[in-house]
């Protein structure tokens, strides 16, 4: 069976300015698949060129089988799609929007949205402008799933939301997925979120995916440690320090793949703690966060000459 | 197709509403007698509210969603683009056809609320309405069509108005022509005005499912569909538009020039001469006092001893200036007659078997020889309801009174009674008098009436009468020729006018300048194809016309090549496709500047860049196998 989605070396600027930098990954068939990165990095123009809303200047991107641009109806009506804002025709009702919408895309099944419309407290008289954000994400997700496809795509669907609501997004969301088993392809800037429904990530940073691994394999493979350093000891600059953030006291750093003699070098120009797990969000802060706490990207020279190493491939 | 409708209703409402007020407030402005009992003259109200409120719909309906934000929303969904289009298309249709039926209803029960004994009407008078909304819909499809365009929305409104200006004048002028004609009359005029509407909407609508769609994405180039459509039909009506101002310009400069070129007069003694008019000079009781002085052949003035201006022999006919228009059309015509240029006198009459009016030509006697070119129409003040309008013609050179009979078909001569000899007649009185050699009469009562005794003999017969002239005037706009003739024939003065002096030169440069603002391509038809004397064409250059000036089509020609080899050599450095430096070659070698000016504006810099230098693919930091799920 072939990948639902397929991004293929895929650049795109807009002008001067680029977003997307040579972008390649795939999303499995039943696979859930979380795009993350900072503001900007370039996820809803990634999502954007998938849906064939975009072009690709260079590369191309698949979905279920045919190039984004030659994206036809055949194939939209397997594709259930999320908007970050959660457009509605605001001048509707509830049951107007789900009259619209059962006329619009065959096999779209009101039972299961009636079902759905019930559990998340909306009444069909309704008008979408008197919705809260919330309903309106879940409204848009009920009608995204209701034609059970093959494919969920959902740009950021829980911005905005508060906690309540998210969790509730997010149950509904495991809900569809345990009972369709449709690939899903998001992009969130909630990851303790991304933690409980994502199969595999990737992250995006400054247009370039840096990351594109199992949430299994990241745990197992990135750890964290605090390093203090003997007196005028620096920390080294392996590749398998992903980041070198200074404490109070000594560096906490976050290591890929350590391995023992890495360990042992550090042992030996300072005291090393035991490594410990690295949560999702860390790892997106170490990789595209600033390089100090409150300050955003500078230079590498102005950084060592503070004292801290980062290593970046 | 239904179900998108919903989407629409918000706006449908408000647009129906708002256009189907307007629409009734401008109906309610004309007396109902005049639109439901008999047929409409014209009705400009309704016309001009018909294409603002068309071109809006149209705008409206394509760009709804795109305002909204929801065009992502709409466009996610299993419908092909052309299903989306043609919904937008139905909703533009039930907006037209409540807005043809709505109005008029709602006018006439207003009508039957306010006056209960409200006059008999006549409701196949309704196809009136119906004909001055027409371009209601035309105006709608372009509307439609450049909607879908995808450029900023202020780009897209001043195109679509460009458009709608262009096209419409053109069917206006198509129409214009048979609505002169004695046997079709107003009713041809009135098809080709409908039909030309209707394929206009017809051909805007389907091109508009040609190019629905199209993302704005201006760091690609525009798709090969939409720039053979949507960026061809703007170039080809923005350059008719830029004829005719073209046109427009050519034309007052021109009459600059002919103000400048000196006038032909006749001096006391009798010699023909060239004068030019000076500017007007103050008075000392702070009067304006007109002067002229002589000029020579070379328009350098020169002096005639003594000599004095005895009277001015002609003037140069002015050139046509007016911009091509676009109106309402023409319902019935309710004006008495006049002549045309052949001589004929022609009268609008009733037709009996449609019960409308129409041109009939009349001549003299049962032949209908036209009159000479000094007939006047003299019958002021004669006109009544009563007796219907008096159709008089005097005849200057051969002293003749014809008057017409309408069963003949054909004008009869008057004669004075009592064998009095008619020699000049008095428009300037109020009946209009004719003056015999012993009698002034009138006409009253179908016969004439002595006035008073002629004293006008006395006065005129002592006046030896200047010899009758004739001119010859061969019209150019630069260059006229001007030719006297007595009535024998020979000729007694001709003067070629030519740009001599650097006014002159400058304004003859101004006019030669704005030409070349017109295509190469009709530059060449005209040349080839027109008439000498066409200057009322607006599509067409006097200055070449009828095989005059071909070092000017040349040059034409050769500017055209230039705005192409600009386009190409810029396109080629921005690093287009073949499909865009053929299109654009194509069209500025045949229509010159619009086009060059048009590609700079359509084929921008950013839609052909290369993008950043490639960079060796990095893969990620972090990557693990690609996990093969179960589903």
């Amino acid at each position: 069976m072939s990948a639902p989605i397929e991004f293929e070396d895929v650049w795109r600027w807009f002008g001067s300015q680029v977003v997307l930098r040579g972008l390649s990954f795939r999303v499995e068939p039943g696979q859930v698949y979380a795009l993350l990165g900072r503001n900007g990095a370039g996820k809803t123009t990634a999502l954007r060129i998938l849906l064939g809303f975009l072009a690709p200047l260079r590369g191309r991107a698949r979905i279920l089988g045919v190039e984004s641009e030659q994206l036809g109806p055949a194939q939209r009506a397997k594709i259930g799609y999320v908007g970050e804002d959660h457009r509605l025709y605001s001048t509707m009702r509830v049951r107007d929007v789900v009259a619209f919408e059962a006329g619009t895309r065959p096999g779209f099944r009101r039972d299961l949205v009636a079902t759905a419309l019930a559990r998340c407290g909306l009444l069909e008289k309704q008008r979408v402008r008197q919705l809260s954000r919330g309903q309106r994400a879940q409204l848009c997700l009920v009608l995204a799933v209701a034609t059970t496809p093959e494919l969920l795509i959902c740009d950021d669907p829980a911005l905005g939301l508060d906690v309540v609501m998210r969790r509730e997004l997010l149950d509904a969301l495991i809900d569809l997925l345990a009972e369709t088993g449709c690939s899903v392809l998001l992009s969130s800037h909630f990851l303790q979120d991304v933690e409980r429904i994502a199969d595999r990530v990737g992250v995006l940073h400054e247009g370039r995916l840096i990351v594109d691994a199992t949430l299994e394999d990241l745990k197992r493979r990135v750890r964290r440690a605090t390093w203090m350093p003997r007196e005028g000891a620096a920390p080294p600059r392996e590749a398998q320090i992903l980041r070198a953030a200074r404490r109070r006291v000594g560096f906490e750093l976050s290591l890929l793949d350590a391995d023992e003699p890495l360990l042992e070098r550090l042992r030996a120009t300072g005291e090393l703690a035991p490594l410990a797990p690295c949560s999702l969000e860390e790892l997106v802060l170490d990789l595209t966060g600033p390089e100090e706490p409150g300050l955003l990207r500078q230079p590498l020279s102005s950084f060592a000459e503070r004292g801290a190493v980062e290593v970046r491939s | 197709m239904i179900a998108l409708l919903r989407k629409d209703r918000p706006w449908m409402r408000s647009v129906i509403v708002g256009g189907g007020a307007v629409m009734t407030v401008v109906q309610m402005t004309t007396d109902l007698r005049e639109t439901w009992a008999l047929p409409p003259i014209e009705m400009k109200g309704l016309f001009t509210v018909g294409w603002i409120w068309g071109l809006f719909l149209g705008l409206a309906a394509s760009v709804f969603d795109e305002k909204l934000g929801t065009r992502e929303l709409l466009e996610h969904r299993p419908l092909s683009q052309r299903r989306l289009h043609a919904s937008r298309v139905l909703a533009c249709a039930v907006v037209l056809a409540a807005w043809n039926f709505l109005p008029s209803l709602l006018r006439l029960g207003i009508a039957a609320l306010l006056d209960p004994q409200v006059l008999a009407i006549r409701p196949e008078l309704i196809t009136y309405v119906w004909l001055d909304l027409i371009p209601c819909t035309s105006a709608c499809a372009i509307g439609l069509f450049v909607g879908a365009f995808p450029f900023r929305l202020r780009w897209r409104v001043a195109i679509s108005l460009v458009l709608l200006y262009s096209l419409f004048a053109l069917i206006s002028w198509c129409a214009e022509p048979w609505s002169n004609e004695e046997q079709a009359a107003i009713e041809r005029s009135r098809w080709i005005f409908a039909n030309l509407h209707l394929a206009t909407a017809l051909a805007f609508v389907l091109a508009s499912f040609a190019i629905c769609g199209s993302r704005r994405d201006i760091d690609r180039p525009l798709p090969p569909r939409m720039r053979l459509l949507g960026v061809g039909s703007t170039v080809l009506t923005a350059t008719l538009a830029t004829t005719f101002a073209a046109h427009l310009l050519e034309g007052r400069h021109s009459v600059e020039l002919q103000r400048k070129f000196p006038a032909i007069v006749r001096t006391t003694r009798g010699a023909f001469a060239l004068v030019r008019d000076l500017p007007l000079r103050q008075g000392p009781m702070g009067q304006s006092i007109h002067s002229a002085e002589f000029v020579d052949e070379e328009h350098r003035p020169r002096m005639l001893g003594a000599e004095r201006i005895e009277e001015r022999i002609a003037q140069l006919p002015r050139p046509w200036l007016t911009l091509p228009s676009f109106g309402a059309p023409r319902l019935h015509w309710r004006t008495s007659g006049g002549y045309l240029e052949s001589g004929m006198y022609c009268t609008l009459q009733l037709r009996e078997h449609d019960g409308r009016y129409a041109f009939r030509s009349f001549g003299k006697g049962p032949d209908g020889t036209p009159f000479a070119a000094d007939a006047v129409r003299v019958a002021k003040g004669y006109r009544s309801y009563d007796s219907g309008p008096l159709h008089l013609v005097f005849e200057r050179s051969s002293q003749s009174l014809w008057k017409l009979d309408s069963e003949l078909g054909s004008f009869v001569p008057l004669a004075l009674p009592n064998g009095d000899t008619l020699i000049d007649v008095d428009s300037s009185a109020t009946p209009t008098e004719f003056v015999g050699t012993q009698v002034v009469y009138s006409w009253r009562n179908q016969e004439f009436q002595p006035v008073r005794a002629s004293g006008r003999s006395e006065i005129i017969a002592p006046k030896p009468k200047a010899p009758l002239l004739r001119a010859h005037i061969e019209k150019d706009l630069l260059s006229p020729s001007h030719q006297i003739f007595d009535a024998a024939g020979t000729l007694m003065f001709e003067h070629a006018y030519a740009p001599r002096t650097s006014s002159e030169r400058r304004s003859a440069g101004l006019v030669i300048a704005w030409s070349f603002a017109r295509p190469p391509a009709l530059s060449v038809a005209g040349h080839l194809g027109a008439s000498p004397m066409e200057t009322e064409n607006a599509l067409i250059d006097p200055l070449v016309s009828g095989g005059r000036r071909t070092w000017l089509v040349a040059l034409h020609l050769l500017f055209g090549a230039l705005c192409a080899a600009i386009a190409l050599w810029r396109l080629r450095r921005l690093g287009a496709d073949r499909h865009a430096c053929w299109f654009w070659g194509v069209l500025t070698l045949l229509l010159g500047l619009t086009p060059l000016l048009a590609s700079l504006c359509f084929e921008r810099r950013r839609a052909w860049s290369r993008g950043p230098a490639i960079e060796p693919s990095v893969p990620p930091r972090i990557v693990s196998a690609p996990a093969i799920l179960s589903t």
